[in-house]
């Protein structure tokens, strides 16, 4: 088989975007760039995902050092114009995100078994003197206001975990990377029981930590993602992306979606064909399908787990 | 309700397979986002006639006049510019996907791909048994997707061995695509007997005699996809491009694969060079298309006659 020198650009600041392409990258390197050379660019906040691309390979996104010997071609997960947009049009709110990843990069769709998440490297969490076996951890930072989960549900959910004498952790990020313009909107600010583990994990610890609990909670984001790198059990709500397009991709653990209540506009940003409308907002402003991601419905998800059903 | 812009969908591609691949996307959008929503399918007028039938008049329009639209409309078009930006191109996955990415930016379910039936039309005035014909499709635009004139005799001579007769299709200069090409076949001698209907028929005249017919043969060309709208016995060999992401999408019918046995074999799938035009053989032996022998197309044809569809 023959193939260009490709750098395959993973140009996207959303880790559940760049944990879809991981395998993708990974099959790319396996099939094609066995004898013929590549480069990996992403942003340094996710070098440790491309654990197995050498360094001389790997350029970091934000350094700009990736002005390459032409010879290479570019293939962009994120096909950007030079002054931003995207000139395809492809979303991955309408598609899974692995298969995104593998038509952004490859041009191509690649088979359903290539596409689960890879493990992360474990590294030790015991300086947070945590005993994760009786964790539940519930991700409650959210860009987005129609794509979060009301506090006052998860306040409802870290209460019933409490209440089975399990430890609730909340986790999350709130003061740099992807946050850093757009303030979280959905400030849950955590009781006095359980433990604030946000902002205090890195990337790996946190894969690291879910992979030690119980079960993940939250809605569709990066967090969720990371889950699906381990087998731990993940409850996840889908509110204006369609969850067949965004669940992990895993061989082992199981996940529990968590659906808004029927309504004509659940999953708008899957299901319309609107390409100049920023779904970051509801397009009717009333967040309906947010609001009916209950703590019941995680709850009873929980239960099962828990129960081992 | 389903939300959507108004769209042009713009088939700006002058390969017939192309456009009969894209035809079920469009009745998909038509009928999903279009309810309330206009839209403007453009077209080669050529190819008119494999829309009418569900695409009103005053909706088509032709492809090869400048067109422009603005906010809220949009344009999306089958084939975006070939840059390093856009590498998304038929030939590293099936047509039809093809056409479902790049004109909704989304990939529809398998069953919304199928084929659409062409209006059926009056063949009477060829005067041909079409219960006894084998159409062979002979003219073709590239070196590396041909069938040898070789094959093509020795398919005729069994064909009329079986008391059957060898009908010869295709069209050599009646659109651009053929206008410069090296490969322009003459058929006007018929060395091998049987009939010629080059030049001599509308794609739905076509369509109407596939569909009477006892089987089509020939390489992976428009010809071929024309068939694929029918539930007619195919016959259809591959060279630089991969069966799988070819085969005429279409709930009953018959579809054998020729291919050829080369570590180079479907290079143009397989193999990710993007600045090389595979219209001509890399290593510049074609070794592939000589492969393409009758022995293997009359194998598969015996095999039709013998057991049916």
């Amino acid at each position: 088989m023959l193939f260009d020198p490709v750098c395959y650009s993973v140009n996207s600041t959303a880790m559940g975007d760049v944990l879809a392409a991981v395998p993708v990258v990974k099959y790319a390197i396996d099939t094609y760039h066995k004898e013929c050379d590549y480069r990996i660019v992403a942003s340094k906040h996710f070098r440790e995902f491309f654990y197995f691309v050498p360094d001389g390979k790997f350029l970091v996104m934000e350094d700009d050092t990736w002005k390459f010997d032409k010879k290479y071609s570019i293939r962009r997960l994120n096909d950007m114009e030079p002054k931003g947009g995207n000139l395809c049009r492809l979303t991955p709110a309408r598609m899974s995100l692995s298969h995104y990843a593998s038509i952004g990069l490859l041009g191509t769709i690649l088979s359903p078994e290539t596409y689960n998440y890879m493990a992360l490297p474990r590294v030790s969490v015991n300086k947070f003197s945590i005993d994760f076996s009786k964790a539940v951890i519930l991700v409650v930072s959210y860009r987005d206001v129609n794509r979060s989960i009301p506090s006052e549900e998860l306040l409802k959910i870290a209460t019933f975990v409490k209440s089975r004498d399990l430890i609730p952790v909340y986790v999350g990020r709130t003061v740099d990377g992807a946050w850093r313009e757009r303030a979280p909107v959905s400030p849950f600010t955590p009781p006095k029981f359980g433990i604030d583990l946000r902002n205090q994990t890195s990337i790996l610890e946190l894969a690291s930590i879910m992979d030690k609990s119980l079960a993940v909670c939250g809605v569709d984001s990066g967090p969720m993602h990371l889950a699906g790198t381990t087998s731990v059990p993940i409850i996840s709500g889908y509110t204006n992306v369609a969850w067949q397009h965004r669940i992990p991709k895993r061989s082992v653990g199981k996940t529990i979606v968590i659906e808004p209540d029927p309504m004509d506009c659940r999953y708008c940003s899957s299901v319309w064909a609107k390409d100049f409308y920023n779904f970051l907002n509801c397009f009717y402003g009333h967040n309906n399908c947010v609001k009916t991601l209950r703590a019941e419905k995680y709850i009873d998800a929980l239960t099962s787990i828990l129960e081992g059903k | 309700m389903i939300i959507a812009d108004p769209v042009c969908y713009s088939l700006n591609s002058i390969s017939m397979g192309d456009v009969i691949a894209a035809a079920p996307v469009i009745k998909y959008a038509m009928n999903t986002f279009h309810t309330n929503t206009d839209y403007k399918v453009l077209v080669r007028p050529y190819y008119w006639d494999i829309f009418k039938s569900f695409v009103p008049e005053d909706k088509l329009g032709d492809q090869s006049q400048p067109f422009t639209c603005h906010p809220p409309w949009q344009i999306r078009y089958l084939n975006t510019p070939r840059s390093i930006n856009a590498r998304t191109t038929s030939m590293h996955m099936h047509l039809s996907t093809f056409a479902s990415i790049q004109l909704l930016n989304r990939i529809i379910p398998e069953t919304e791909l199928a084929y659409l039936p062409m209006p059926k039309v009056d063949v009477e005035h060829f005067n041909i048994d079409f219960s006894k014909a084998v159409l062979i499709v002979v003219t073709y635009r590239d070196d590396v997707r041909r069938i040898p004139f070789s094959t093509v005799a020795g398919i005729a001579e069994w064909v009329m061995s079986k008391g059957l007769i060898p009908v010869y299709i295709g069209c050599v200069d009646s659109s651009d695509i053929w206008k410069d090409s090296p490969f322009k076949l003459a058929f006007d001698a018929l060395p091998f007997g049987g009939i010629s209907l080059l030049n001599k028929t509308s794609i739905l005249e076509l369509a109407s005699i596939m569909s009477l017919s006892r089987a089509v043969v020939g390489l992976d060309s428009g010809p071929i996809h024309v068939a694929g709208t029918t539930s007619v016995p195919i016959v259809c060999g591959f060279t630089n491009v991969a069966p799988e992401h070819r085969f005429p999408m279409r709930p009953k019918g018959i579809f054998i694969p020729v291919t050829p046995s080369l570590p180079c074999s479907h290079c143009q799938s397989r193999w990710c060079l993007n600045y090389y035009d595979f219209g001509f053989c890399y290593f510049k032996h074609t070794e592939c298309v000589k492969q393409m022998t009758a022995d293997k197309f009359i194998t598969a044809l015996d095999h039709i006659f013998q057991f049916g569809v």
